[in-house]
């Protein structure tokens, strides 16, 4: 006969199914002497059978069926297909490349970089390029290398503002485009004094030339006055060969 | 497709597709068939919210856990193996969902969070009770003890007695050893003990109350 603490260990296997038919009798024989272990294992049992049977839980909702099947054929269309998948994959890296340019653009800007500041401090007059750290040395021990006057207008000079890293990296961009623009600019001025002065009709002075050429000690600028263009488009002379007009202002041209 | 002949009833009066309707299903849907996938959701969505709602005690929760469950499930059935119940499989992701919003609620209400305070489900609990006011009485005392078990503890009791599983099935489902699984069952048995001691005088009236679950 078991006693009620081994009955209560032989309780939880009883459960689960896994007591031996021996081990069964023997605890059947013992609750039907002990009230308590009778009660007990009844309490478990029911406990049991209320879990199992009593579906006191909420219902779901009728069109949850529905729900689920809708959001799972979005699910199925709504993923890329090949097509897709590939300009993802194409296009994954580009955006993980402009996303690191744009981190560094945003966070960079704090990061300063230290550049040479011009001072005007040799006692020539003359101007001079002094990296930010040299400066600082020449103001901690210039007492006796430097004149009074350079510590003076070294001490005048305003310290410029430290440069970004976004400038130094578009300063030469900017500047080779500012270079661009300024050599187009030149060869627009080139053009329109080069019209002024008779490039727009080289006739003109050609002829001028020529007459000047026939009169020998005419001067030019009376045969030039004197010139009748009308007169000598109907007439067409003998033209000299054709040469440039003004030498200088041809190589000063470069349209490129 | 007869669909009677993969349905079995099972114990507790719901309706169990058998092994062999149950491979049948998961392959049509496998293959897109959302005829089958229908079958699948309308064979165990009822058992799975039941599962969900006694671990959350939430129904709104509980909805979107199983929404979430299936289409999880539909999504990755191809390295789903026929060697598992599908059941089995949509419990694990059911109650790993569970867990996930335990946690997001725990952190939400910024503290340890005490399974035993959990409401109670109300009004509508008690309508589907058994007629007798004394075995209605005794079945809430017996739902609110479950309530105060740790999650995986009552994730274990649900199982066993609900599902029917076997300890390796729970464990199966809970992704842990079968020695934990067996421990979580019993210590839920233990704590059911303690909090119901002295609740039942007469062994009597538990036959009365089994007699009236059932």
């Amino acid at each position: 006969m078991i006693t009620c603490q081994h009955a209560r260990h032989l309780f939880d296997r009883y459960l689960d199914g896994e007591l031996s038919p021996a081990l069964q009798a023997e605890l059947h024989a013992h609750q039907l002497s002990c009230t308590e272990c009778r009660s007990e294992l009844a309490l478990l049992e029911a406990c049991g059978d209320v879990i199992a049977l009593d579906q006191c839980e909420p219902r779901l909702s009728a069109s949850f069926t529905d729900r689920v099947l809708s959001a799972r054929r979005f699910q199925v269309t709504g993923r890329p297909g090949p097509w897709g998948r590939r300009v993802l994959l194409v296009g994954s890296p580009i955006a993980a490349a402009a996303s690191i340019a744009l981190a560094i653009l945003l966070i960079l800007p704090s990061v300063r970089w230290e550049r040479e500041t011009v001072i005007a401090g040799a006692d020539d007059g003359g101007v001079v390029a002094v990296p930010k750290q040299i400066q600082d040395m020449l103001q901690k021990s210039s007492d006796t290398e430097m004149s009074a006057s350079a510590r003076i207008e070294l001490q005048r000079t305003p310290q410029m503002p430290p440069v970004r890293f976004v400038d130094a990296v578009f300063a030469p961009v900017v500047k080779q485009a500012r270079d661009t623009l300024a050599g187009a600019r030149r060869n627009v001025g080139e053009l329109k004094r080069l019209a002024e002065s008779g490039f727009a009709d080289p006739h003109e002075k050609l002829v001028a030339q020529w007459r000047s050429a026939q009169a020998g000690s005419a001067s030019p600028d009376q045969t030039t006055e004197s010139t009748d263009l009308d007169e000598l488009d109907l007439f067409y002379p003998d033209y000299p060969p054709l040469e440039p007009a003004d030498e200088t202002a041809a190589d000063r041209f470069d349209p490129l | 497709m007869e669909r009677v002949m993969f349905v079995r009833q099972a114990e507790n009066g719901s309706c169990r597709l058998t092994r062999l309707a149950e491979r049948h299903l998961v392959g049509q849907a496998r293959k897109g068939s959302e005829e089958a996938a229908r079958s699948l959701v309308d064979a165990h969505k009822d058992r799975l919210f039941a599962f969900v709602w006694r671990i959350l005690r939430d129904h709104e929760e509980s909805e979107d856990v199983c929404q979430e469950a299936f289409l999880r499930a539909f999504s990755s059935l191809d390295s789903f193996s026929s060697e598992y119940r599908f059941s089995t499989w949509l419990f694990t992701i059911g109650y790993r969902l569970c867990l996930n919003h335990l946690r997001r609620r725990k952190v939400l209400t910024g503290g340890e969070m005490d399974f035993g305070e959990i409401p109670s489900a109300g009004p509508d609990v008690s309508e589907c009770l058994a007629e007798s006011e004394e075995a209605r009485r005794l079945k809430n005392r017996i739902w609110e003890a479950v309530d105060k078990l740790s999650p995986p503890q009552r994730a274990a009791v649900l199982l066993f007695y609900r599902e029917g599983m076997s300890c390796d099935a729970i464990a199966q489902t809970l992704g842990i050893p079968m020695a934990t699984a067996k421990s979580h069952l019993h210590r839920a048995r233990g704590h059911l003990r303690s909090s119901l001691a002295g609740l039942v005088q007469d062994w009597s009236q538990l036959r009365i109350l089994r007699e009236t679950a059932s």
